[in-house]
Formats: C-alpha cells, structure tokens, sequence
C-alpha cells in the first residue's frame, strides 16, 4: 500500500543544539529493515498518529545499515511533540521518497559541500557516504552556521576540521555571531574557520571546474548567492545540485502542494526531485 | 477524470482512488454549452474514450454509446430499454451536435499558449488580477481537475483519531507554507499565476491540464474569466 506506514522504534535521542534533535530509528518489523534502501538526499514522511504527517530529511548514511536518522528541528506542532519522546517510543516511517544525490554519477570526482544552517542535516548523509566508500577525489566542506551554540553535528564538524585533512576532508566553517567559543575555533583553525556568511569560504579556493560537483542545502535565500559564487568560477549548471523544500503530504507526486514550474514545464519536488541541477531551475521557473 | 487517472493511477498507485474508480460506472451525458462553456477550444468537447455508457439526448429518447466492456454488459441485462437506431436518430443526432457545436460563446486561443504563458511570467496582467482576485479559491473548489489535497488527524474523541483527506485550495496561503514559516508563494500574484499555470500546462501527451468547463466563472465571487485573463496575457506580450 502506497500510504502505509511502518513502526519504527527510536533507538537514542540526541541533543544537537537547543532546537535540534537527532533521532536514531530502526523499523520494529527486521524484514522491513533489511528492504529499507536509501540514498543520500532522499527523505521519509514521518507519521505521528493523532498528529499528522511530516516529510523530513534522512541525514545518516547507507553505508551503516541497521538504523537510520532524522534531525529534527522544533518548529512546529507535531516537531513539538515529537521532541517530547524516547527512546523506545515508536513512531511510524513510510519511504524513502525523492531521488536522492547521484552518488555512483559523482565518483571520483571532488565534491563540495556547502550548508547553511539546517542544510547540514541531509548533506551529512553525503559526507559520511562519500568519506565511508572513499571513492571520491576530495571532499569540501562549507558549513554557514548562526552561532557556535546552532552548529549541528558540532562534534563530528569539530573532528572534521581537527583530522579531516587526513581523509581528504576540507572543511570550513562561518559564523556569524561572535562568542568566546568561536573566537577558540577560530584560534585554533584560521582560516578555516572564520565571521562572515557561508559565501565568504569560497575565498581564495580554486576548483577544477572539470571535474567537480557543488552540492548544496540551506535556508531559500542562500541559493542565489553561493550559485553566483560557482558560476563565477566557471562551474556548470549540470554540476551544481541543490537539495529544495516544499510543503509535501503525499511524498509520491499526488497532493499538489510541491508543484512548481510555469505552462512549459512542471515539476513535482517531492517525486521529479528534492535533488535539482541547476539547470533544472533555469529551465522550471519557481524551483529556486 | 482522464487527467486525475494519469495522476493518481501512475506509480505509484493510490490505493484509495483506484478502489473508488474500479468501483464506479461513468456514464456520460451530452450538454448544451452554458455561456461560460469552452470546451470546444480545448478538445474536450466529445468523449472519444473514458466513459462506459455516453447519452446523447434525442427528440424520443436517447441515442446510447458503448464505451467499454462494462458499458456493453449494462446494455446487454437490459436489453428491453433498448432499440435498434433508425436513420433518423442519427440524422437527430447529427443536428444536435452541429447545434451544439455552433453555440460555443467563448474560445480560447491556444496556440502556443504555453511558452506564451511562460515568457510572460512578469506580465503586468498578473498585477492587475492580483487586485481583483479576492482569493476565496471558489474555482479550485468547482474545477474538475483540481486536486490538491492535505491531510490532516481528527480527533473522534479524548482516545481516537483518523486520518483524513480534504481538499486544499491553492489559493490558500498555507499551500506553500512550510515549517518554520517559510513560504514559497507568499503573495496572491504567486498563488493566482501559479493556478493558471498548473491549469495551462501542456502535457504532451495528456493535453492541457484543464478542461474548458467553465466553472472556474461561473463561481467567481470577483468575476474574472479564465479566457479573459490568458487573452490580456497574450495581448500583454504583443
């Protein structure tokens, strides 16, 4: 059945931050937990009974099986109540949905990631895979956070910018509110760590052009300025690709709230994307 | 319904739907076109396929299409309403439909209305129907290609809940709202040209996405008509 849900039991409830949480899930039925294959990108609609559903994000990696994970950040009624639960309270999980990065495409080639605040969650998936399978030239990190206190996944970031050069991991990272903790950062990792916007760690990097694909997630307004920042350097449109939101029901292409495009073309984003090449958005108005 | 089957019937299935549609007979009946009818202009105004029994209305009864083996079977039990077709039913019948055709009052143009619609994506037409439209998503409630929907839980009582479809409205400033409050079609200029590109869009192989019946008129508390506006947004880029 198209719409049916699955239980899956949260197996730890994290605090990232004061407003995120990350949840680790594993389907109660082991069938369904073997069948469940996904890819970096994709995202499953949450199902909490007597509150509705919502579609949110996988943002751990295939290449660990046996559990997945969801940040969740608390903005809403049913974020509020699933905030309240744990571990060993089930909830119910239909998916994946979407069509996810193409990882396989991208192999052997360098990847730069760049996040803006919540964009971090679905681009962490990317990251563990890409740095799990190793197949891929160079991974670059730019992460564009608020605060110290708002990085998500500060402890694995701060690994990453301490060891990443070992694993051909770059990372940087930009902030925009000062506190004594970032200034430590700063201390300890300039110039990879840095004030400014997500924009500014584009400074003073050069990229072979040929062989590179951008990826990137954040807030609305951040995608026009970082695709400026790429096209400048000469990267095409058919390697930049943006993960988008929309207000979904279905996840399947059936409820209409994610149509976007005009007369010459449609696009559905929870069923043609959430993943879009740029060029997808020159050719359909209104993806971005 | 051909264009809502492509929709809910494709890959994957919704289940709810297709019970519904394999449960149901759809038996056609021939109209005269109101005045706010325009079917014609897009095609859609006689059914070729998608119906199991189509009436057209005659002088002494009714002239009768079968369209499926379903339809067949329904003429087939009962048989004693049937007669056979004499050559002036189909001269009736004939006379209807020249009649019928003949009295359209409104056309759209169509040719190459969608990459019209597309270049004029900054149109002033727009603006101006962005002051007239009230926004009371009245012609998203009567078209029969709409079809957005969203869920919701009801509580039954202190322990129970469904879950429910109903339907959503474009027009509806949640409909591009998402959590964090975030909206992707934050003005009613966003919500209206979205409407009338959904509604225009060509599918190549399906069409356009609306079918000519004129409701959307009909019921507009405003009064814009749906010709009128893709018109001015054609003279607009001439």
């Amino acid at each position: 059945m198209t719409f049916q849900t699955h239980d899956a039991r949260i197996l730890e409830v994290k605090e990232l931050t004061s407003r995120e949480k990350l949840f680790t899930l594993r389907f109660v039925d082991p069938e369904i937990n073997r069948s469940f294959k996904y890819k970096p990108g994709q995202f499953v609609i949450v199902d909490i009974r007597g509150f509705g559903e919502f579609p949110i994000s996988l943002c751990s990696t295939p290449t660990r099986e046996g559990y997945f994970q969801l940040c969740v950040r608390r903005v809403g009624r049913m974020t509020k109540y699933m905030h309240t639960l744990k571990e060993g309270d089930v909830i119910g999980i239909r998916g994946p949905y979407g069509n996810g990065f193409p990882m396989e495409k991208m192999e052997g080639s360098t990847l730069i990631l760049v996040a803006g605040g919540l964009g971090m969650a679905p681009l962490r998936s990317v990251l563990w895979y890409a740095l799990d399978t190793g197949k891929y030239e160079k991974i670059y990190l730019f992460y564009g956070t608020k605060a110290y206190e708002d990085i998500l996944f500060r402890d694995e970031v701060i690994h990453l910018l301490k060891h990443g050069e070992d694993m051909n991991c770059h990372v940087k990272l930009a902030y925009e509110v000062e506190s004594p903790s970032c200034i430590y950062l700063e201390k300890g990792y300039s110039p990879r760590v840095c004030k400014g916007v997500v924009t500014d760690l584009f400074r003073g990097e050069t990229f072979d052009v040929e062989n590179t694909y951008a990826l990137i997630c954040g807030p609305p307004v951040m995608y026009k300025y970082i695709i400026k920042e790429l096209l400048d350097r000469k990267l095409s449109p058919g390697r930049i690709y943006m993960t988008l939101e929309r207000r979904m029901r279905c996840g399947v292409g059936k409820c209409g709230h994610c149509i976007v495009g005009t007369s010459t073309s449609i696009k559905y984003v929870c069923k043609d994307g959430p993943v879009f090449t740029y060029w997808d958005a020159l050719s359909t108005r209104g993806l971005i | 319904m051909e264009i809502l089957d492509k929709v809910y019937l494709a890959e994957p299935v919704d289940p709810y739907y297709k019970k519904r549609r394999e449960n149901s007979i759809i038996i056609g009946i021939s109209c005269m076109p109101d005045e706010y009818c325009f079917c014609k202009s897009l095609g859609t105004d006689f059914a070729m396929h998608g119906f199991d029994l189509f009436l057209h209305e005659l002088p002494d009864g009714w002239l009768v299409r079968v369209g499926s083996v379903r339809g067949h079977e329904i003429a087939w039990e009962n048989e004693e309403l049937f007669e056979e077709l004499t050559e002036e039913d189909v001269k009736n019948f004939r006379e209807f439909e020249e009649k019928r055709a003949n009295s359209f009052k409104k056309h759209l143009n169509k040719k190459g209305l969608e990459d019209i619609l597309d270049l004029a994506y900054n149109s002033p037409v727009w603006k101006k129907y962005e002051k007239i439209c009230l926004g009371y998503g009245n012609c998203n409630m009567v078209c029969p290609t709409c079809r957005c929907y969203e869920v919701c839980d009801l509580w039954m009582n202190a322990y129970e809940a469904v879950r429910v479809r109903r339907y959503d409205s474009c027009f509806m400033e949640s409909h591009g709202l998402v959590a964090g409050g975030h909206n992707f079609r934050p003005t009613r200029l966003d919500r209206f040209r979205h409407r009338y590109y959904c509604k225009s869009y060509f599918d190549p192989s399906a069409g356009f996405n609306c079918v000519g019946c004129g409701r959307c008129d009909e019921f507009c508390p405003a009064r814009i008509e749906h010709v009128k506006v893709l018109d001015e947004v054609r003279e607009g880029l001439q």
